[in-house]
C-alpha cells in the first residue's frame, strides 16, 4: 500500500524513475550472490580498508556478541588476475612508478589504488606469515574448542557445525597454506592465503579475537609501508589506427593563446591551482585531482588542438570533447606517451589505449589533437593525433552524448604534479 | 512446512522460515526474487551500476546476518529495500571522499550495462545525481519501492510527517530542475 497522490507530476517521476534504473541488473545467478552473502569468511576486504581500532572493534564486538564475524563482510569486487609482468605496459608506470616492459599487442592494463607486487613487501608479508603461524595454528585449535563450549549457538546449530568444519578444514590445511605463502608471487596470493581472515572471522570468544587482532598488526603495519597502489587489468585495446576518413575542421572556431586577453583566468582549485602567464596555461595540483577546463561555446563535430608539456610528475593530461569528465570524452598522454581515451557518463570507462609514438618524450612538449564527430546515425568517431601522427581511432555504435564543452583536461593521482599547456584551439568544419 | 517443496514454489511466509533455519536454496530462493529490485534501488542511489552491485550484495550479507529478526514476512521486502537503500548511501557517501574517480575498464562480459542515453533521463540522471544521498535514498523508497511514509520513517528512524515533508521538498527541487526542460 503506498500513499501516492493523485499529482501527474508523482506519476512522471515515478515512470521516469522507474525507466531510469531499468537496465540496472546484476548477471550473476542468485546462487553466486546468495553464497558470497553466507560465505563464513572474508572479513578482509571490510578489514583491509578500516583503521586499526576499527579492527579492533570489529571483533571485540563479535566476539562479545557471540556473533561469528565471518557474517560481518565479505569480499565483494571480483578483480581480474594481474597479468604476467611481460605484459605490463610502460605507461602504467606513469602512474604507478614500477618499470616494465611494453607488451607487443595490444592487451593491456590500468591501474587501481591496491598495492601489487612489490617484492620488498612481499617478502615482508611472508616474513609476518611465518612468524605468526605457531600462534594462527594454536588460534586456531581454540577457536574451535570455543565453538564447542557454545549452547546454544547463537547462530543455530547449522551455522555452528558449519563453522566447525571450516576450523576443521583450515587446521588441516595449515601445513599446505604456509607452503603455498612461501611462493606467493603477489600481493593478492598472499591475501587470498592468509588462513587469519578465516580464524578472525570465526572467533566467537573474545581472547582469540584480540589474539587475531594482535598477530594482524604486523601484517597491517606491511602492507600500510608499501608505497605503490596499484592493480592490474586487462583490457583488449580498441584504438588501434584504422584509417577512418575524417571531415576537414579548418574553420577556427575558438582560439587562445594564453596571453594577456586570454579567455582563462588565474584560478584555484579544490586541489591546485590553474595559471595564466606568459603564453601558457599551468595546472599544478596539490593532491590527487581530475581536472577540466572548458573553453566557451558548445560544440559537437569538431577538432580540437593544444600543445602541451609534462613539467614535473606522473599523470594524464590532455584534451577533452563534448563535456567533462563527467559526461564526455577525453584523450589523454601519459608520460611515455600512451594515449588513453575515456568515455564519461555514470563513471569514467577507458575505450581505447594506444602504446606510444616512436621517440616520443612528453618533457620536450608535444602537440595533441583530437577530433570528435558522429554518433547519431553514424558511429561516434575519436581521432587521436600527436605531433601530427594519426595514432589512435576509437568508434562507438552511439555517442555518449552529442555535444557539449570541449577544453582541457588532466588527471593527477598523487599531487606535486605540473603540466603546461600553451595554446589551444578549436576548429569546425567550414561551411 | 511441506519439507520436500522446491523453494521456488514456496510463498514469502515459509520461505523465510526455511531461510531462517539456514536453508541455502530458501535463501538463495530470496536473492532470485528480490535481488534485481534491490540493484534498481542501489542504482538511483548510487547511479552507479558496479558501486549498486556491490551494496546490493552486501545488503545480502546483512540480510543474512538478521533474516532471524524479521518477524512478519509481509515486511520482509520493504526490511530488504531499506538495507539495501541504506548500503547504497552508505557506499555513494564513501565514494564521494574520493577525489580521484577510478578509470574503470570496460572488461569483454564484465560490463553489460548500458545506460538509457534519451535526453529525458539524462535530465533526470543529472537531477538526481545532484541530490544529496540521503535524498536519492527516499526517492527510491518512494518512487521505485513504492513504500508509504510511514514505512520509511520506520526504516530510518523519522516520523511519517517528517518523511512527508522531506518528500515534499525534494519533489518540489525535482519538479523545478525536470519541468523546466
Amino acid at each position: 500500500m503506498t500513499d501516492m497522490t493523485d499529482d501527474p507530476f508523482d506519476a512522471r517521476l515515478t515512470a521516469a524513475l522507474k525507466e531510469y534504473v531499468a537496465q540496472a541488473h546484476d548477471p550473476r545467478p542468485a546462487a553466486e550472490i546468495a553464497n558470497a552473502a553466507m560465505r563464513p569468511r572474508s572479513l578482509r576486504s571490510r578489514l583491509a580498508g578500516a583503521r586499526r581500532s576499527r579492527r579492533v572493534l570489529y571483533f571485540a564486538v563479535a566476539a562479545l556478541l557471540l556473533v561469528p564475524a565471518a557474517y560481518v563482510g565479505v569480499r565483494l569486487v571480483n578483480v581480474p588476475p594481474p597479468p604476467s609482468p611481460g605484459e605490463i605496459a610502460d605507461w602504467a608506470a606513469d602512474i604507478c612508478g614500477i618499470n616494465m616492459a611494453f607488451g607487443s599487442d595490444l592487451q593491456h592494463i590500468i591501474f587501481e589504488d591496491f598495492h601489487e607486487p612489490l617484492q620488498p613487501t612481499l617478502e615482508q608479508l611472508k616474513q609476518v606469515e611465518a612468524d605468526r603461524r605457531p600462534s594462527v595454528e594454536e588460534a586456531y585449535r581454540a577457536a574451535r574448542d570455543a565453538l564447542n563450549d557454545l549452547t546454544p549457538y547463537p547462530g543455530g546449530e547449522p551455522f555452528r557445525q558449519a563453522m566447525l568444519a571450516d576450523f576443521q578444514s583450515g587446521i588441516d590445511g595449515i601445513p599446505e597454506t604456509y607452503e603455498a605463502i612461501a611462493n606467493a608471487t603477489t600481493l593478492d596470493e598472499i591475501y587470498e592465503l592468509d588462513p587469519i581472515y578465516d580464524l578472525a572471522a570465526g572467533a566467537s570468544d573474545l581472547e582469540t579475537a584480540q589474539s587475531v587482532v594482535e598477530m594482524d598488526v604486523a601484517f597491517s603495519d606491511a602492507i600500510a609501508a608499501s608505497t605503490t597502489f596499484c592493480r592490474w587489468y586487462e583490457y583488449d585495446a580498441r584504438a588501434r589506427v584504422k584509417g577512418i576518413a575524417t571531415p576537414d575542421f579548418s574553420e577556427v572556431a575558438f582560439e587562445d593563446g594564453f596571453d594577456g586577453d586570454s579567455t582563462f583566468a588565474n584560478t584555484g582549485f579544490d586541489s591546485g591551482q590553474q595559471t595564466i602567464a606568459v603564453g601558457t596555461l599551468k595546472l599544478s595540483f596539490s593532491s590527487s585531482y581530475r581536472y577540466f577546463v572548458a573553453a566557451p561555446g558548445q560544440y559537437g563535430d569538431a577538432r580540437i588542438e593544444t600543445h602541451l608539456r609534462f613539467d614535473k610528475g606522473s599523470y594524464y593530461a590532455g584534451l577533452a570533447c563534448r563535456g567533462d569528465d563527467n559526461t564526455g570524452y577525453q584523450a589523454l598522454l601519459g608520460r611515455s606517451g600512451g594515449v588513453l581515451i575515456n568515455s564519461s557518463d555514470a563513471d569514467s570507462h577507458m575505450i581505447g589505449r594506444v602504446p606510444p609514438p616512436e621517440g616520443f618524450d612528453i618533457s620536450n612538449g608535444v602537440d595533441l589533437a583530437v577530433e570528435c564527430f558522429g554518433g547519431n546515425s553514424d558511429p561516434f568517431t575519436l581521432v587521436v593525433y600527436v605531433n601530427g601522427e594519426r595514432v589512435a581511432e576509437v568508434q562507438q555504435e552511439h555517442a555518449t552524448v552529442s555535444e557539449g564543452p570541449w577544453g582541457l583536461s588532466a588527471n593527477s593521482y598523487s599531487g606535486g604534479d605540473e603540466v603546461t599547456f600553451d595554446s589551444l584551439r578549436i576548429l569546425v568544419e567550414s561551411q | 512446512m511441506n519439507a520436500l517443496a522446491q523453494p521456488g514454489t514456496l510463498g514469502t511466509p515459509e520461505l523465510l522460515e526455511r531461510a531462517q533455519s539456514g536453508d541455502r536454496e530458501a535463501f538463495t530462493e530470496l536473492v532470485e526474487r528480490h535481488h534485481d529490485e534491490l540493484v534498481r534501488i542501489c542504482f538511483a542511489v548510487t547511479t552507479d551500476i558496479d558501486t549498486a552491485r556491490d551494496a546490493a550484495q552486501q545488503a545480502w550479507v546483512k540480510a543474512w546476518q538478521q533474516l532471524r529478526t524479521v518477524r512478519e514476512p509481509e515486511r520482509l521486502r520493504t526490511w530488504l529495500v531499506a538495507i539495501a537503500a541504506n548500503e547504497a548511501r552508505q557506499r555513494i557517501r564513501a565514494d564521494s571522499r574520493r577525489r580521484v574517480r577510478e578509470i574503470a575498464p570496460v572488461l569483454p562480459n564484465a560490463n553489460d550495462y548500458t545506460p538509457i542515453r534519451s535526453p529525458e533521463h539524462l535530465d533526470l540522471a543529472a537531477a538526481v545525481r545532484n541530490l544529496d544521498p540521503d535524498d536519492r535514498r527516499l526517492l527510491a523508497l518512494r518512487y521505485l519501492a513504492g513504500m508509504t511514509a510511514e514505512e520509511i520513517g520506520a526504516q530510518i528512524g523519522l516520523s511519517g510527517s517528517g518523511v512527508r515533508s522531506r518528500l515534499s521538498r525534494l519533489v518540489a527541487q525535482l519538479r523545478e530542475e525536470l519541468s523546466n526542460d
